[in-house]
């Protein structure tokens, strides 16, 4: 009887850790914006290490490569406000060009296309998925004939300090 | 609900009843499994589309001549995998089956001047099954009934000659275009245990996309495959059936695809008696 019980909770156990060796995986309700879970894992930023541009109206072009003089951090975060006496989340991005906070966008960021939305109702700036690894993501946008691609690699780094100001009393 | 959710719902309701029997005169088993399945799904909307995008650059790019894959396969072989878990007394048995299948195929359309169209189809398929049957040391034979929860997702990507993808909202046959659906699925099978750590699961699977009860009624899903991005034009988020017409939201494809499978697995068939 003891043997049995044994090799039961074994089998229970075998069951929990099944149950936990889905967790932290790139899924959210329909599967839509499946990949803003690995992109706001651990502290949610991320580091340009490398832009490339080329035309893409040719076969093999050639590509330009720069490696940002200044350090720029895409911070991948949930927001909420409040409308209509409900609290609503928001997948929201904000960068940061060499320690400033340049802009901040509402964020739709699915496995094969993330979009940066700058506040407009239709519309916004559409990268499509290149590669997206737990630790590197390489994007593109096409615009016409050209074509940016970028590199970013997870830094775990701090969001920069932005200090605030402050007229009123 | 996602398939973690199904995968914990069903790791949790399996540590339950084990905890649960215990102590009394049961047989047991929990079995992971992997295998292959042969699968048949009438895509024939996804074909039509297919072909009226070949049409629509018949008829506004006839000087830049293109090649194209053959339409979309309607039967694949895939992997095929399985996490079940049951009991048996006294001859008969019951068991839980969780079947995720991953299907995905790819298309291209490439004209000559270097620009083409990618499309990739997805099909990510979730049957939980419930067994009944007869139930021996050798030897199971089962009915099956259950659910499948579905998501389906074209994605349409502009080919530029360099190579480059571009699914950007510059153009409108872009796109990421998904559907969520359920519907019921039965099946059947037989389940060979040579050894006693080894089953051999032979099952039918036939997922339809309806839920009982749901044709005609207030429940009916008529949602089309769609893409709710806030970055497209509006009045362009459906999938277009056909690429000659305007893009329009009557101009679209509800996904009704009703799937059945043949599958072969081998099981890690854990069992306590």
């Amino acid at each position: 009887m003891i043997k049995k019980y044994f090799s039961l909770s074994s089998l229970a156990i075998l069951a929990v850790l099944l149950t936990f060796s889905s967790c932290q995986k790139d899924e959210s309700v329909l599967n839509d914006y499946d990949l803003f879970g690995r992109l706001q894992g651990g502290t949610g930023t991320w580091r340009v290490t490398e832009i490339q541009t080329f035309e893409n109206n040719v076969p093999n072009p050639t590509i330009t490569t720069t490696i940002p003089e200044q350090e720029i951090i895409h911070h991948f975060y949930i927001r909420s406000f409040e409308a209509f006496g409900i609290l609503i989340d928001e997948h929201a991005v904000t960068v940061y060009t060499g320690g400033s906070l340049t802009k901040t966008y509402t964020c739709e960021a699915e496995k094969e296309r993330v979009v940066y939305r700058d506040g407009e109702i239709f519309g916004g700036t559409v990268f499509t998925v290149e590669k997206s690894t737990p630790n590197k993501q390489i994007w593109n946008y096409s615009f016409e004939s050209s074509t940016t691609r970028i590199t970013f690699e997870k830094c775990n780094c701090e969001v920069p300090f932005v200090a605030g100001g402050e007229t009123g009393g | 609900m996602t398939r973690n959710n199904i995968f914990k719902a069903f790791s949790v309701s399996m540590f339950l009843l084990i905890q649960s029997i215990s102590f009394s005169q049961v047989d047991f088993y929990l079995s992971p499994g992997i295998g292959v399945a042969y699968t048949q799904c009438r895509l024939d909307k996804l074909q039509s589309s297919y072909a009226s995008y070949q049409r629509f650059l018949d008829i506004n790019f006839a000087n830049d001549p293109y090649t194209a894959d053959d339409n979309w396969d309607l039967t694949s072989v895939v992997p095929s995998y399985s996490i079940q878990a049951g009991v048996s007394i006294d001859g008969a048995m019951f068991g839980v089956a969780y079947l995720p299948h991953f299907l995905k195929q790819e298309r291209y359309v490439m004209r000559e001047s270097g620009y083409g169209r990618k499309f990739t189809w997805r099909e990510n398929r979730h049957d939980i099954l419930f067994d009944v049957g007869w139930g021996s040391e050798h030897l199971d034979l089962y009915g099956s009934f259950g659910v499948n929860l579905v998501n389906y997702k074209m994605t349409s990507a502009l080919v530029y000659p360099s190579g480059t993808l571009s699914v950007t909202n510059e153009f409108d046959f872009n796109g990421v275009f998904r559907h969520f659906d359920a519907g019921y699925s039965v099946g059947g099978g037989i389940r060979i245990k040579p050894v006693r750590f080894i089953a051999i699961d032979l099952r039918y699977v036939f997922s339809s996309d309806l839920l009982p009860g749901e044709k005609n009624s207030v429940i009916e899903d008529n949602v089309a495959l769609s893409d709710l991005s806030f970055a497209r034009t509006p009045g362009t988020s459906q999938y277009p059936q056909d690429y000659t017409q305007p893009l329009s939201l009557e101009n679209e494809i509800i996904p009704d695809f009703r799937r059945s499978y043949f599958q072969l697995i081998l099981h890690f068939y854990f069992r306590n008696d």
